[in-house]
């Protein structure tokens, strides 16, 4: 027999065998098509953020050349016109494409991950792509990561749709395609990292999702390096990056940039309500274009707000404008900033947050070497200012240090950013009592928890698991005639009703047992004699309240009324139903346990 | 044991024929004291709770008996009559003891349980007959300081 053959098999033939067999029994296939689609998804989410950036260049020059055109045609600086027109089209894309448009936002991208396991329409990528081009290329004083990360995330969802992906690998492809997106629009791959778990994850650090998002980041922030060079944003002169002394400056800093963000979210609610109850409505036009035009007009003195605002940032940074003008900017940027959101139009809060923080650290240095004669460098209290304003608006910390560290390319501010940026987070979330995410999903009928874990019962109403086989008695029915209904209820509880058929309460063969027993009190009671006060809730409420209540009551059913007001009984809601359904929901919730099941499984 | 529920203070020779004011004449010893803060709150819930059904079960007894938020402490009077009550009893006969039970809003359990035991030891006709024939309020304290009967 030949020396390299066994059985008629050529020893390199069993050598092949063997390692096909090895790759077939292992999970070496999914790592590797795990790789492959992260690698995918990295290039069209990539391409998707840099596509977004150019359009939008473009387009800000489309309406530079519109402004500066009619300038010089007319003599008159027609740069309000700008905004004006860019909200006419915005208003008119919202009105054509309602649903499409309320999905807007970092929240929306989140939302999708959570509740339609990262499931993105195309359609709503592509509408998100244009509405922000228009919206910020013409003025709009708002960011592109926020709708960069829109596209992002779609273009991942979109692969993951290509090639039919479950849904816990859709999920896995969206969250990375947003964290690429953030790493090619900044050049920054480990705040892209952190984006997504920070934002789209909720700090969900075990989430099976993160190697895609790290080699995703990867190959986006390659590609954009190869397509648009390896930039930083921010053109940084020399400066003195402090001493230990200047800790208390930059504690009083950090609570500065925790005061403007708060005075953010305040300046919000503040204009929804206007804009919602006072006066806008629901027609976009009336929303939104009185504020293109108010802001039109003040770019005749403030051009610097016009749009992203990173050319005005380097301008700060290099010493170009007045203290007071600096100041007034400022304050503009945050109330146009509030104002522009809640008027609907399309953008993200980073970008902003970032010229916000510049602004505030500049002013704030400059304020106290004038007023104390004291030495502080304004360029050191402007950098460390974006990451304290970036983190307390948009509750993420980490992502804003390392942001602000890769687009400033500069390490010898760390140590202040990582301070002023913590301290700013900490302010923030200890008044408004949480992340500005997971406050937002509360909204909603959404409870993440600390751990990003979802609270299931929250995404369904009681409306969709309410039954209408349950017992009802009068508050006058004897007790005879209400034995013969307890005896055949079917869940063991009987509500008692008054005149009016409003609920009074409940009767439960477990409470009125001892009752029972004793026989003598047939002749005396009647149904409202026995009745126990019950909870209600509506259909609209989501089941997560609604099991709340059950518990605090130690319920088995829990009557389903028309509305508070009108407690007429039209339904019951059953623990036993809301325990089956949750079990069914946890069944189609993908748990992030790929990686570690496989880990588990190589090692049992 | 029953008496834990009442106290001398709430027990009281009636004067009333009429069931309605027999009540509010029962009722009106908890003013005052730390069971009801509202006793008009009580009679009105008292009465509107006789509309609907006689509370008399007959055998001269009638338990009147309501769960209010104006109760603070479940607790029950004793009023007996010599003269006797019409309160449209099953049996068609007058009321010569109204035990009147007080209970509040999220007080469903004890309230049912005590209705229970009250009707446990009044069924026997000697314990009825002690309270009507006792010479004084103490003796018909002492009538609800024995274990009821199992």
């Amino acid at each position: 027999m030949d020396l390299f053959t066994r059985g008629g098999i050529s020893r390199r033939a069993l050598l092949q065998q063997r390692m096909k067999e090895r790759y077939l029994q292992s999970d070496i296939s999914k790592y590797i098509a795990h790789i492959v689609f992260s690698t995918l998804v990295g290039l069209f989410a990539g391409a998707g953020a840099i596509l977004f950036h150019s359009l939008l260049e473009r387009m800000r020059r489309v309406f530079e050349f519109i402004h500066g055109s009619l300038f010089t045609s007319t003599d008159i600086n027609l740069i309000f016109i700008v905004p004006v027109i860019g909200g006419l089209c915005v208003a008119a894309m919202t009105r054509a494409f309602p649903e499409i448009a309320a999905e807007r936002d970092v929240i929306s991208v989140i939302k999708a991950v959570i509740l339609r396991g990262g499931y993105i329409p195309l359609k709503n990528t592509v509408f998100h792509l244009i509405a922000p081009i228009i919206s910020i290329g013409s003025g709009a004083p708002l960011g592109p990561e926020g709708p960069a990360a829109k596209v992002g995330s779609g273009a991942g969802s979109l692969v993951a749709q290509i090639v039919r992906m479950n849904r816990r690998d859709m999920k896995m492809y969206t969250v990375a395609g947003a964290g690429a997106a953030i790493s090619a629009v900044f050049n920054a791959p480990i705040a892209g990292v952190f984006f997504g778990i920070e934002v789209i994850l909720l700090n969900d650090l075990k989430n099976q999702a993160l190697s895609a998002l790290i080699i995703s980041s990867v190959v986006a922030d390659v590609l954009s390096r190869w397509i648009l060079g390896a930039r930083h944003v921010f053109l940084i002169p020399q400066y003195v990056s402090g001493t230990i002394g200047d800790i208390p400056y930059f504690l009083a800093l950090g609570i500065l940039c925790g005061v403007i963000s708060l005075a953010y979210f305040r300046l919000r609610r503040f204009f929804k309500w206007v804009i919602d109850s006072r006066y806008g409505g629901k027609n976009e036009f009336v929303r939104l274009i009185p504020v293109t035009i108010v802001f039109g007009l003040v770019l005749l003195k403030y051009q610097q707000l016009y749009g992203i605002g990173y050319t005005t940032i380097n301008q700060v940074l290099n010493h170009q404008f007045l203290l007071s003008t600096v100041f007034m900017l400022l304050l503009l940027k945050l109330v146009f900033l509030a104002l522009f959101l809640e008027a609907g139009s399309f953008g993200g809060t980073f970008a902003p947050a970032l010229m916000l923080g510049v602004l505030l650290g500049y002013v704030f240095a400059v304020s106290l070497n004038g007023m104390f004669n004291a030495t502080l460098d304004p360029v050191s209290f402007a950098l460390v200012g974006m990451g304290g304003v970036l983190a307390g608006i948009n509750s993420i910390p980490l992502t804003s240090i390392l942001l602000v560290f890769e687009v400033t390319g500069d390490y010898r501010f760390i140590l202040p950013l990582m301070f002023v940026s913590i301290i700013s987070y900490l302010a923030v979330t200890y008044v408004n009592r949480g992340n500005v995410y997971t406050l937002h999903l509360l909204d909603d009928g959404i409870d993440i928890t600390k751990r990003g874990e979802l609270d299931l019962l929250g995404k369904i109403n009681v409306g969709d698991l309410k039954k209408t086989d349950y017992d009802v008695v009068s508050h006058n029915t004897p007790y005879r005639g209400l034995l013969e209904v307890l005896k055949n209820s079917t869940y063991g509880d009987v509500f008692v009703v008054n005149k009016k058929n409003e609920i009074q309460g409940v009767i439960s063969l477990k409470d009125i047992r001892e009752a029972l027993i004793s026989h003598d009190l047939v002749d005396l009671l009647i149904a409202g004699d026995m009745v126990a006060t019950v909870p209600v809730v509506t259909e609209d409420e989501p089941v997560s309240s609604a099991m709340r209540k059950i518990e605090m009551y130690d319920l088995e059913t829990i009557p389903v009324v028309k509305s508070v007001a009108s407690p007429v009984i039209t339904g019951v809601l059953t623990y036993r139903d809301v325990i089956q359904a949750y079990n069914k929901m946890l069944a189609t919730w993908e748990t992030d346990q790929f990686l570690i099941n496989y880990e588990h499984r190589k090692r049992g | 044991m029953l008496q834990d529920y009442t106290d001398i203070r709430y027990i009281r020779r009636l004067r009333s024929r009429n069931k309605y004011k027999a009540i509010e004449e029962l009722a009106a010893v908890f003013s005052d004291s730390p069971v009801c803060t509202n006793t008009e709150e009580l009679v009105d819930a008292l009465i509107e709770r006789e509309e609907i059904m006689s509370t008399g079960i007959g055998f001269g007894l009638a338990i009147p008996h309501a769960k209010i938020k104006s109760v603070k402490e479940i607790a029950f009077a004793v009023g007996v009559s010599k003269n006797g009550i019409n309160f449209d009893s099953l049996d068609g006969k007058p009321v010569h003891i109204v035990i009147l039970v007080a209970a509040g809003e999220r007080q469903h359990k004890d309230y049912l349980k005590l209705l229970s035991e009250i009707m446990s030891v009044l069924r026997e006709e000697s314990v009825r007959n002690a309270i009507i024939n006792a010479k004084s309020l103490g003796e018909i304290t002492g009538v609800f300081s024995k274990e009821p009967p199992k």
